[in-house]
C-alpha cells in the first residue's frame, strides 16, 4: 500500500483565509508529520491574503519525508458559496423534502466563474461546472430558479 | 387576459413577452417575474423573440449577486442582461421525459431508479 522513502503525504484541510494559526485543526494534523506549523500558516495567510477574511479555503499539503512541504489552494468549497449567494446560514436538514434557500441561474453561473479558476477544473466546460453546481444545490436543499 | 393585451401590441418587447406567457407551463409566477423584468429591461435588446422559451430570469439586470465575491478587492458581481449569458444556461433546468432520452441516458436512469428502490427496500428493515 505504501510506497517506499521517496513518498510525500498528503493532507487535505480547509482553512479559513488569512488566519490560519498552529493551533487545532491545523497544529496538530502538521505537527505529527514534523512540519512547523507557523512555517504553514505564514506562507499560507500570505498566499491567501487577496481572498476575504475567513473565507474557508481547502488546502492540500504534500509533505515529503524531509519535512519539506507545498501546497496547493483551491476555490471555496461549492456548497459554502452556495449558501452564501442564497443568503442562509445552514442548508436543509431534510434536502428533497425541504426548502433552505433558492438561488438564480445567474448565481450558479457567477459560482461558475469563480470555480473554474480552481486549476483542477480549469480543463472542465463551463456548461458542465454549472451542472455540477446544480446537483450540489440539490444536496443542500437549495432549489435553482431561473 | 393579460396574454391578449400582450398580443394586441405589436412591438417587439410584447412579442417577446407574449411567447413566454404563451409558453409559461409555470403559470401566475411566471407572468409576474415577466411583469417586473419588462419594466426593467431596455426595449433595445428584445431583439430575438424566437431564440427565447424560457421565462425571464429572476435575477434581473442589474441585481447585485450577493455573497459571491471572494476577493478583498473585488465587488459582488452584478447581473447581465439575460441575452448576454450562453444560451446553454437556460437549458440547465430542463428535464428530459423518459421517451426522449437517449439509450445511455435512459439505462443510466433505470438504473439509478433501480438503486433507490434496492436502497429504499433494505432500509426498511
Amino acid at each position: 500500500m505504501s510506497k517506499k522513502a521517496a513518498a510525500a503525504s498528503l493532507l487535505k484541510l480547509i482553512v479559513p483565509a488569512g488566519k490560519a494559526t498552529p493551533s487545532p485543526p491545523i497544529g496538530p494534523a502538521l505537527g505529527q508529520r514534523g512540519v512547523k506549523s507557523m512555517d504553514f500558516c505564514k506562507q499560507f495567510n500570505d498566499r491567501t491574503k487577496e481572498l476575504i477574511l475567513e473565507t474557508p479555503t481547502p488546502v492540500a499539503i504534500a509533505i515529503k519525508p524531509d519535512r519539506t512541504f507545498t501546497f496547493a489552494i483551491k476555490s471555496p468549497p461549492t456548497s459554502w458559496l452556495l449558501k452564501k449567494a442564497a443568503g442562509i446560514a445552514k442548508g436543509a436538514s431534510q434536502p428533497g423534502k425541504q426548502v433552505a434557500g433558492s438561488v438564480s441561474l445567474k448565481h450558479i453561473y457567477a459560482i461558475a466563474q469563480i470555480k473554474s479558476e480552481d486549476p483542477a477544473m480549469s480543463h472542465i466546460d463551463m456548461h458542465k461546472i454549472c451542472k455540477s453546481i446544480i446537483s450540489t444545490a440539490k444536496s443542500a436543499g437549495i432549489k435553482v430558479v431561473y | 387576459m393579460y396574454t391578449r393585451l400582450l398580443f394586441a401590441n405589436s412591438s417587439a418587447r410584447y412579442v417577446r413577452a407574449g411567447c413566454q406567457t404563451y409558453k409559461g407551463t409555470r403559470g401566475i409566477a411566471s407572468s409576474l417575474i415577466l411583469r417586473t423584468a419588462e419594466k426593467s429591461a431596455e426595449p433595445a435588446n428584445e431583439a430575438q423573440p424566437t431564440q427565447r422559451k424560457y421565462p425571464a430570469s429572476s435575477a434581473v439586470h442589474g441585481t447585485v449577486l450577493k455573497g459571491l465575491n471572494i476577493y478583498k478587492a473585488g465587488k459582488d458581481p452584478v447581473a447581465l442582461k439575460d441575452e448576454e449569458y450562453p444560451d446553454w444556461l437556460w437549458t440547465l433546468l430542463d428535464e428530459v421525459p423518459v421517451e426522449k432520452m437517449t439509450e445511455r441516458e435512459r439505462q443510466r436512469h433505470e438504473r439509478s431508479k433501480h438503486i433507490k428502490e434496492s436502497n429504499f427496500m433494505k432500509s426498511r428493515k
